[in-house]
């Protein structure tokens, strides 16, 4: 099997860094005709970036801590509250600033170079992609504070900060900021706050959990080829010495590696992906100046979608008031688990198998023949609609291969203070909150734009006849969540969504040699 | 009565193209509704007035390469072409002429007179060399009608849950209830209960397909018949050949293993041995096979150079379960044949009496054993077949899972078959003497035919593989020819605004492409994409109507048109869903094949240069699994979609099909897991 060069890959793809809960997202613009200093600028972050492995040969000195480890091995080594962890993505119109007559761009795929949310022209009211992802109404990006079609000139990049405690998460901010100041600015918002410097701050609470009260980021892809997939591997190999616990890290069971396992390509330009082919194929290689931008890198999605808690749980009680009666915390957690699909501590509906692993939060569940009707798990939950696992297809083996090329990588955490459950229905109206969306992917419309509109927004997903995610942003008429069961459905209507897009743009998150090529 | 269809192609003048596009976008375009209808029809083309009109659109092709610009008005519609051009004629007659007076030939008279317009149009129909339709034989008031029922019956029952009324507690009550209350007791349903009459197509479509493989098979046998001749050996040479080689066999064999004859003596010896010889070749044939075929579904698993054996390991694989079936029939006739082997006949001793009850004991106590052998083996079978329903095995396993499974099976047959010989060695001698001999000659001539069809299916397959590699030879040559389609990626942004209205707006359900493309020079070309356009017309028509295309869900109806004397090919389509996973299905599933033999003839222009498709081999191999060149290339061969319309644009084909069962089954005696299916669908 292929080697990944995971030295030159940046350490978000292979962790979400839960060892540092408190980070902040800041979007910025390079200052016009200041080139130079952007690439001194670039030069210098390249060698700070949090890496997915240490390079080979690198000097490590037991005990040195004077720099902050630059990879995830050295990451989870190491300790202290000095940790820190940077990652750089950068939009189309960032990369537009270096590709001035080398036509290098072009090589990036349609989506990204046409951005999240293209303006609408004469011809299109509104554009192609904003209907694809079902930005419209209240999420459409007329109104979005960052990233839509008011502002002038839009995001260039996005430093991706993580560190172990607010003060220190403050410092590093201050830091990157003075760092980059020469060179480009904190890029501001257009929307409700006009002229507010973008900076989202998000936190990866102990539980987990987001703001409609649900643990987050249970089922993800593994990369074939990554330390975790190499790990579970060997473990199945070597069964009979299984019996000892390995504290090096999580291990998947055949089970798991059966539905998370994906081949690298999907994920890490370069590489071979589930259609056995590479991205950039060999029509790429071998251009003018000799660089490959884009291997060992992958595309990032950004989107701030915020929550309208009050507005979920008040769906949530008035739903369990209708089904089983009365509105009370067991009924209204069943009722919320119906429209996601998981309960709130991450179970999920399905049904434990024989030989399933013990753990509530446990990932190996399949739908073909473990819920084909969806009577446990709603056809139309949110977890079945993002990962229909080997429901959708001719055969639930061919189902099982087809949904592999379709995974997205998803390191995104809730931003916003928590609603305090003490605190009145009326006075949270003011706190904004959600969750800053991030997806990592290598084919933005095969993978992320695809579950959109086709699982997420669909309102024709595995035979339903009407309805999107019920925890989704798109507004349709006519919106309801069917719940299979017996004797006979029961279909729900639904009001406005409880989520709306306020922000977002498409991102790439390159190679350590392509930043540093970049500065070049 | 399958949806009817016309494709209006018109030459128009270059000067009046722009014109007439605008006038297009700004007079016919429907709209999306702002009151209850989803999609809303301008006041100059009122398509919905037209109660039998599905899908209409109106597309433009550009001049290029010495053919003229050309308007392309396609509809799809209930009954016959005459009365939908004159209804058409009547709702839409101001803005039909507005945009036909642009064109090239049209009758000066106008308005005046519309039958002239009439005869305009279907001489300039070029119909459809290939026509798919999602959901046939269905109209648009009956998908419209079956949609409201089931949304009714959904909300009747929804009030029905709410208010708290009684629920049965059983499936079959509830339907009762839905079935009184909501189909006979409400006028404007009540139509519901008649059976909706489907196309015979749809409904005869298992016997189509045993007609159609007992066609093949008498073809193959008269090509085997002639190649046979050829070579010096007529039919009735043949069979003077099988007669005697049995008897000739059997004493060989008899006389190699006698143990076997002293075994099993009820049998005919040469039957036995001819018995045991088929099966160990069978067994080789199905371990050869499994090693040829892949374990996985992926079609990318598949080789060309693979499969051409494997299929012909297929076809002889049954030949040889037929002749043993032949082998059987034959030992059979000669069992009854045979003076009784009992010596009870001489009546008088006692003894011998006993000795025939003896006889005959035995028989009944072998028979059991053959039945308890039976029954283990049918046991093991079906524990293996119901090994992989949770669980699926590795590849190597999983293999041999299936050869055991052959096994088992095949072991039952011959069980099956030595229970049978047995019975009919103890029945009385059969009373009339030549009806013996008379059988034997028909298996004779079964052989015979058998042995025929197997040599003219290897001839076909022989003469296939010619054919496939005169266009692998081809397919070399494009190479040369024309650029790689990989080029076409970076016109992704130029062709964006061709299809700037998919999955929006009207469109957000139901998508229209229209594509068109270049058929490649050259006589095989031509031939070969009018023979592939014609086969899957016949698959289209006959084994894909019941709403799928080759595995594909998603299409309402699609067509397919070889226009300007062949040299361009049209294609025109109503899909749901999204651009993106509509492709994607083709790229990762089996009706990629079919898709490569129909566009692989083809190449499009693009600034100046010619791309063919990607490139595949042996026609139905690659080709559109290079998913991203594919993607540019379908995207470079698109031309927009000035004007689209749908009767139900809300609806999928899945559901429409889903629709139209949920109907048909309401009157239906169902069983109980049945109507529980039924009621779980709504």
């Amino acid at each position: 099997m292929e080697k990944i060069e995971w030295s030159d890959v940046q350490g978000l793809l292979l962790s979400g860094y839960p060892q540092l809960p408190f980070s902040a997202y800041l979007a910025w613009r390079f200052r016009p005709g200041r080139r130079d200093a952007a690439r001194r600028w670039l030069a210098d972050l390249a060698e700070r970036l949090m890496r997915a492995d240490g390079v080979q040969g690198e000097v490590r000195i037991a005990g040195a801590t004077s720099t902050a480890p630059t990879n995830i091995r050295a990451l989870k080594a190491a300790s202290g509250s000095d940790l820190r962890a940077i990652n750089l993505a950068l939009t189309a119109s960032g990369l537009r600033k270096f590709d001035l007559d080398e036509g290098w761009l072009s090589e990036f795929s349609l989506e990204f170079l046409e951005g999240m949310a293209p303006k609408p022209t004469a011809a299109t009211q509104v554009p192609r992609r904003s209907n694809l992802l079902g930005d419209a109404g209240d999420s459409s990006p007329e109104l979005w504070d960052w990233g839509g079609w008011t502002e002038d000139d839009g995001v260039d990049g996005m430093l991706l900060l993580y560190a172990a405690d607010e003060q220190a998460l403050q410092a590093l901010v201050d830091a990157e900021i003075k760092a980059m100041d020469a060179a480009s600015e904190v890029a501001t918002s257009a929307g409700r706050d006009n002229g507010g410097p973008i900076i989202l701050k998000g936190r990866l609470y102990d539980d987990r959990k987001e703001h409609f009260g649900f643990t987050d980021g249970i089922s993800q892809p593994t990369i074939e080829g990554s330390p975790m997939a190499q790990r579970s591997k060997e473990k199945l190999k070597r069964r009979s010495a299984a019996t000892k616990e390995n504290d090096d890290g999580k291990v998947l069971t055949a089970k798991e590696q059966r539905i998370s396992l994906v081949k690298p390509g999907e994920f890490v330009l370069g590489y071979v992906n589930e259609r056995r082919e590479r991205i950039p194929d060999r029509s790429a290689k071998g251009h003018a100046n000799g660089r490959d931008l884009l291997r060992n890198g992958t595309y990032m999605v950004f989107r701030q979608l915020e929550q309208d808690v009050d507005a979920f749980e008040d769906f949530v009680s008035l739903l369990a008031k209708r089904l089983h009666g009365e509105a009370d915390p067991v009924t209204e957690e069943q009722v919320a688990a119906r429209l996601v699909g998981r309960h709130k501590n991450g179970e999920p509906l399905v049904p434990r198998a024989e030989n399933s692993t013990k753990k509530t939060e446990r990932n190996d569940f399949l739908y073909s023949h473990e819920d084909g009707s969806g009577l446990a798990c709603p056809i139309g939950a949110h977890i079945r609609r993002a990962n229909p696992r080997d429901a959708i297809g001719p055969d639930p083996d061919t189902a099982l291969r087809l949904s592999k090329m379709h995974r997205i990588i998803r390191r995104g955490r809730p931003y916003g203070a928590r609603r305090d459950p003490k605190e009145g229905k009326s006075s949270g109206n003011g706190s904004r909150r959600g969750i800053a969306f991030i997806a990592l992917n290598a084919d933005i419309a095969g993978q992320f734009e695809m579950i959109q509109h086709s699982w997420l927004n669909n309102a024709h997903f595995g035979g339903l006849y009407a309805g999107t995610d019920p925890i989704g942003h798109v507004a349709q008429a006519g919106d309801e969540f069917a719940v299979q069961q017996r004797p006979a459905n029961l279909h729900i209507e639904r009001p406005r969504p409880f989520v709306t897009v306020r922000g977002g743009a498409y991102f790439f998150l390159p190679g350590i040699n392509a930043v540093r090529a970049l500065a070049d | 009565m399958s949806p009817n269809y016309t494709t209006i192609v018109t030459p128009i003048g270059p000067a009046n193209l722009e014109s007439c596009r605008q006038y297009l976008r700004d007079h016919a375009e429907p709209q999306l509704g702002r009151a209850n209808e989803f999609l809303e029809c301008r006041p100059l083309f009122r398509f919905d007035k037209i109660a039998s009109l599905h899908f209409c659109s109106f597309v433009v092709l550009e001049a290029a390469d010495g053919i003229g610009p050309s308007l392309v008005f396609e509809a799809t519609f209930d009954g016959p072409k005459d009365d939908f051009l004159h209804e058409l004629l009547q709702t839409a007659p101001e803005g039909l002429d507005n945009v036909y007076r642009q064109c090239i030939g049209y009758p000066a008279s106008g308005l005046a007179t519309p039958e002239l317009i009439k005869e305009y149009f279907v001489r300039h129909d070029v119909g459809a060399g290939t026509f798919f339709s999602g959901c046939p034989g269905r109209t648009v008031s009956q998908i419209k009608g079956e949609g409201r029922i089931r949304d009714g019956i959904v909300s009747f029952l929804s009030t029905r849950c709410q208010t708290g009324a009684a629920i049965p507690a059983r499936p079959a009550g509830i339907l009762d209830i839905v079935l009184r209350d909501f189909i006979r007791g409400t006028a404007v349903n009540r139509w519901a209960e008649q059976q909706a009459q489907l196309p015979w197509e749809m409904t005869s479509r298992k016997w189509v397909a045993v007609a159609a493989v007992g066609g093949v098979f008498l073809l193959a046998c008269c090509v085997g018949a002639l190649v046979c001749s050829a070579f010096g050996f007529g039919p009735e040479a043949l069979y003077r050949l099988i007669t005697p080689w049995f008897e000739a066999a059997d004493m060989e064999v008899a006389t190699a293993f006698p143990w076997i004859v002293e075994l099993i003596p009820m049998i005919q010896p040469s039957t036995l041995h001819v018995l045991i010889g088929l099966s160990a070749a069978w067994l080789v044939v199905r371990i050869f096979e499994l090693g040829l075929s892949s374990w996985s579904r992926d079609v990318r698993d598949q080789f060309f150079m693979w499969r051409f054996p494997l299929q012909l390991a297929v076809v002889t694989k049954y030949a040889l379960v037929a002749f043993l079936a032949g082998i059987v029939m034959l030992a059979i006739v000669s069992g009854a044949d045979r003076p009784l082997p009992l010596p009870g006949a001489q009546a008088g001793a006692l003894s011998e009496i006993w000795t025939t009850l003896g006889a005959l004991a035995a028989v009944f106590v072998q028979l059991v054993c053959i039945g308890l052998l039976f029954l283990a083996a049918w046991h093991w079978a079906t524990s293996l077949k119901l090994a992989v329903e949770l669980q699926p095995l590795d590849e190597v396993r999983e293999n041999l899972r299936r050869l055991a499974l052959d096994v088992a099976q095949f072991a039952m047959f011959i069980l099956a078959s030595v229970g049978v010989l047995l019975v009919v060695s103890i029945m009385p001698e059969i009373a009339v003497s030549g009806l013996a001999g008379f059988l034997r000659s028909l298996v004779y001539i079964y052989f015979l035919l058998v042995f025929l069809g197997l040599v003219g299916i290897f001839v076909a397959y022989f003469v296939g593989l010619l054919a496939l590699l005169t266009i692998g030879a081809l397919e070399h040559l494009d190479k040369s020819k024309f650029d790689d389609p990989a080029g076409l990626m970076v016109r992704a942004c130029d062709n964006a605004r061709k299809y700037a209205r998919e999955e929006g707006g009207i469109n957000r359900f139901q998508n229209h492409l229209a594509s068109v493309t270049w058929v490649k020079p050259g006589i095989v070309r031509h031939w070969l994409l009018r023979l592939v356009l014609f086969a899957i017309n016949l698959l289209a028509r006959f084994w894909f109507n019941q709403g799928e295309l080759g595995g594909i869900p998603t299409i309402l109806s699609a067509r397919w048109v070889m226009i300007d004397g062949g040299r361009r090919l049209l294609f025109l389509d109503n899909y749901g869903g999204a651009w993106e996973s509509y492709l994607n299905e083709f790229i990762d599933l089996a009706a990629v094949k079919g898709l490569n033999a129909i566009w692989s003839n083809t190449f499009v222009n693009a600034a100046g240069k010619s791309y063919g498709f990607p490139a595949t081999r042996f026609l139905f191999w690659r080709g559109a699994q290079d998913a991203r060149p594919f993607k540019a290339y379908v995207r470079q061969s698109q031309i927009e979609t000035i004007v689209w319309y749908g009767a139900y644009p809300t609806l999928g084909v899945v559901g429409i099909n889903a629709n139209t069962d949920t109907r048909q089954s309401l009157f239906e005696s169902l069983k109980p897991s049945a109507v529980d299916s039924l009621l779980q669908r709504l």
